[in-house]
Formats: C-alpha cells, structure tokens, sequence
C-alpha cells in the first residue's frame, strides 16, 4: 500500500491529484451515509422505547 | 503511525483530536479550517509543504460533509453559491499570480502576512462591535446588525446590463430571486462580484477563503446567519478541491493522514452543525468574532517569530494559541449545546 502511493504520487502527477480527489470525495460521501444511517437508527429505536402518551392514542 | 507521502511517524490520537476539532469548528462557523489544520500538523512535525496540501485536503473533505449536513438542516443556497463559484475560481488564478509576482519583488511573504494580521483584527473587531452595537435594539430579531443600511443599498444595486441577449432564447434578465436567502431580486453581479473580491482575497493571502465569506454574507447581503454558514461552506468544497488539485500535482498531499483526520472531523461535523440548530445568530457571531481575533494573535506571533532572530519558539506559541483556543472553543460549544439541552428539558422553551 505504502509503496503503490509513494510510486503513483512521484510517477503520475495528474493520475495522483485525479486520485487524492475521488478518495476524499469517496470518503466524505461514505462518511456522511455512515452518520446519516446511525441517526436514523437511533431516532428509530428512541422511538420504540418512548413509553405510548394518552395523546398519542386515538379516540 | 507511519504516514508514506509526508514521510514521518505521528500517533493518531493527536490527529484524531485535530480532526474533531475542525470538523466542530467548519460545521459551526461555516469555515474550513485551513489555518487550524495548518498549524496543528506543523505542531506536530509535518513537513511545512506537506501540512498546507493535506491540510487544504482535509477541508475540502469536510466540507463536503459539513454541506450534506446543512442542506439537510435547509441552511444551503446552491443558487447563490453557484453564482459566487463563478467569480470566485477566475479571481484564485489571478491572486496566484499576482502573488507569484510579489514574490519575484520578493514582497510575498511580510506584505501577506501584515495585510493577513491586519485583515483578521479588523474583522474580529468589527464582528465583536457589531454584537455589541446591537445588543440592546436587537430584542427578538437575533438576526438584526448594524450593517442594514449598506444590505439595503447592496441589494438594491442596479448594474448594467440589465438583460443578456442570447440568440434563440432572446434576452435574459440579469436580475435573479434567492428565496433561500431571503432575497427577492438581486442583480447577479453583485453575487459574482462577492464571489470575485473574496476569492482573490483568499488567494492572496493563501487561505480557503470561508472565514471572509461567512461575515460578508451576513453583513453585506444581509443573509440569514445558518443559511450564510451553510452556503459558505458549498462554496469551499469548490476552492478547497482547486488547492487540493494544484497540491497534490506537485506531490505535497499525504491522502492517508488526511483521511484519518477525515473520519475524526465527521464526529465533529455532526456536533458542530447541529449546534447551530439551538445556539442563537447573534451569539455564533460572537463566537466567531473571538475565533478571528485568536487567529490574528498566532499570524501576528508567526510574524515575530521569523522577523525577530531567537523568536523561533512564537512559531510554536502560535500554534499552540490556535490548538488550544479551537479546542476550547468545541468545549464551550458542548457546554452550550448541554445547556440548551436542560432547558428544553425542563421546559423553559
């Protein structure tokens, strides 16, 4: 790993900044689905544990 | 850990703090970062041309996330910030090259960074000024500043050509509505214009750029405080990933650094965004204000410390200042967060 970065940086200046780019773009967009699925998990199961209100029950 | 590229050894837990700490910081404030990230890395032994690259890196990393997470909070103006890119990407080229040329009168590095100290107190000052001037008449409009009357008059510039002439779909009005904004018709040249002034600004003085924008939004163009953040920070994906290109040709980016400092920051996005959910505009103003002027000090102490012989141990101050008042202030965002937190609970909202 070390020596294929250390090779495609000094090798192929613009294969590597094109590269740096899609991995953080990669990375952030992955990032961000990753947080976005905890949220959501967490605002399912807060959800399920919240005791039922009386308003919540329909006449 | 061994970092290839940068070629040196630092443990991960001081890049995992950086990491959370920029990544508070660009949610909250709607900046980058950059001279955080900077100093930090060079705290911690990155090679100067290593830390500005993998710096400017990572901000463009966060700030596609801190955007994502904006726009999902409805704090991003794509229009206008794709109006600003416009101006904003020409204006770098040319800051380049004017600064290549003050470095051929051998100017660049004193005259940058005095316009640079003189730039960031003036606007710190001013932001702290404006919180103040306002603090009495504000009442319930935390978004009211002392700057209203310049909003009106910016906004209702008229600049020629009022319609562009386009063969087959006739003439196009130059005039457009942001309703995001809060702006019912602007002239588009104004955007661009901003977008122009602060990308050359930011060019000269090597930064991002997001630390100008936010405030003029807010003050010039009268937006909105979370919209502003929100839309400075779409506008940053946009220059951080030109620095990040321009960097990483002429090899000075270690991608595996900044992806670990990538993952850290996207802890911190999360705080830092939502934080903007119930800390109050005017009071995100003030913090900032405090953030611009401690950034003043280290540039001002940088300065010192390559002009005055025996001064080199300012350089590390100046980094320390930065580290130490960007960690305070995500603690003192918690502590607000938490204490908005407790009067919800308690029903004081």
């Amino acid at each position: 790993m070390n020596e294929f970065l250390t090779s495609l940086s000094s090798g192929q200046p613009l294969l590597w900044a094109l590269f740096v780019l899609a991995v953080m773009a990669a990375a952030a967009l992955s990032l961000t689905a990753f947080w976005g699925s905890v949220f959501r998990m967490a605002g399912l199961l807060r959800r399920r544990r919240a005791p039922i209100s009386e308003d919540d029950v329909l006449p | 850990m061994y970092f290839p590229n940068a070629d040196v050894v630092i443990h991960p837990a001081l890049l995992v703090f950086l990491g959370v700490i920029v990544g508070m910081l660009g949610g909250f404030f709607g900046v980058g970062g950059g001279f955080l990230i900077t100093g930090g890395l060079l705290v911690f032994g990155v090679p100067p041309v290593y830390a500005v690259g993998t710096g400017l890196t990572l901000v463009m990393g966060t700030s596609i996330i801190n955007t994502l997470k904006h726009r999902n909070l409805g704090n991003v103006d794509f229009k206008l910030g794709a109006l600003m890119v416009t101006g904003t990407i020409p204006a770098i080229f040319l800051a380049e090259w004017v600064n290549s040329s003050l470095e051929a009168a051998g100017l660049a590095g004193p005259v940058i960074r005095y316009i640079y100290v003189g730039f960031l107190s003036s606007l710190g000052l001013f932001i702290l000024y404006d919180h103040w001037h306002t603090r009495r008449s504000r009442g319930e409009d935390e978004e009211e500043t002392s700057t209203a009357a310049l909003t009106e008059k910016v906004r209702s510039l008229r600049i020629p050509p009022h319609s562009v002439g386009i063969p087959g779909v006739g003439g196009i009005s130059t005039y457009v509505s942001l309703p995001v904004s809060g702006i019912e018709r602007i002239s588009v040249f104004v955007p661009v214009g901003i977008g122009f002034a602060i990308g050359f600004i930011a060019g000269l003085l090597g930064a991002g750029g997001g630390f100008i924008l936010m405030p003029v939004l807010i003050f010039v163009l009268g937006i909105p405080t979370t919209i502003a953040i929100g839309t400075d920070l779409f506008q940053i994906i946009i220059t951080g990933s030109v620095g990040t290109f321009a960097y990483s040709l002429s090899n000075r980016v270690d991608p595996t650094m900044a992806v670990l400092m990538l993952a850290a920051a996207s802890i911190g996005s999360q705080l830092g965004a939502s934080a903007t959910r119930v800390i109050e505009p005017s009071r995100i103003r003030f913090l900032y204000g405090l953030l611009i002027l401690t950034g003043a000090v280290a540039v001002a102490l940088e300065e010192i410390s390559q002009a005055v012989a025996g001064a080199a141990v300012l350089s590390t101050v100046a980094s320390a200042v930065l580290l130490g008042s960007g960690g305070g202030m995500c603690l003192l965002l918690l502590a607000l967060m938490a204490r908005e937190r407790g009067r919800v609970i308690s029903g004081d909202h």
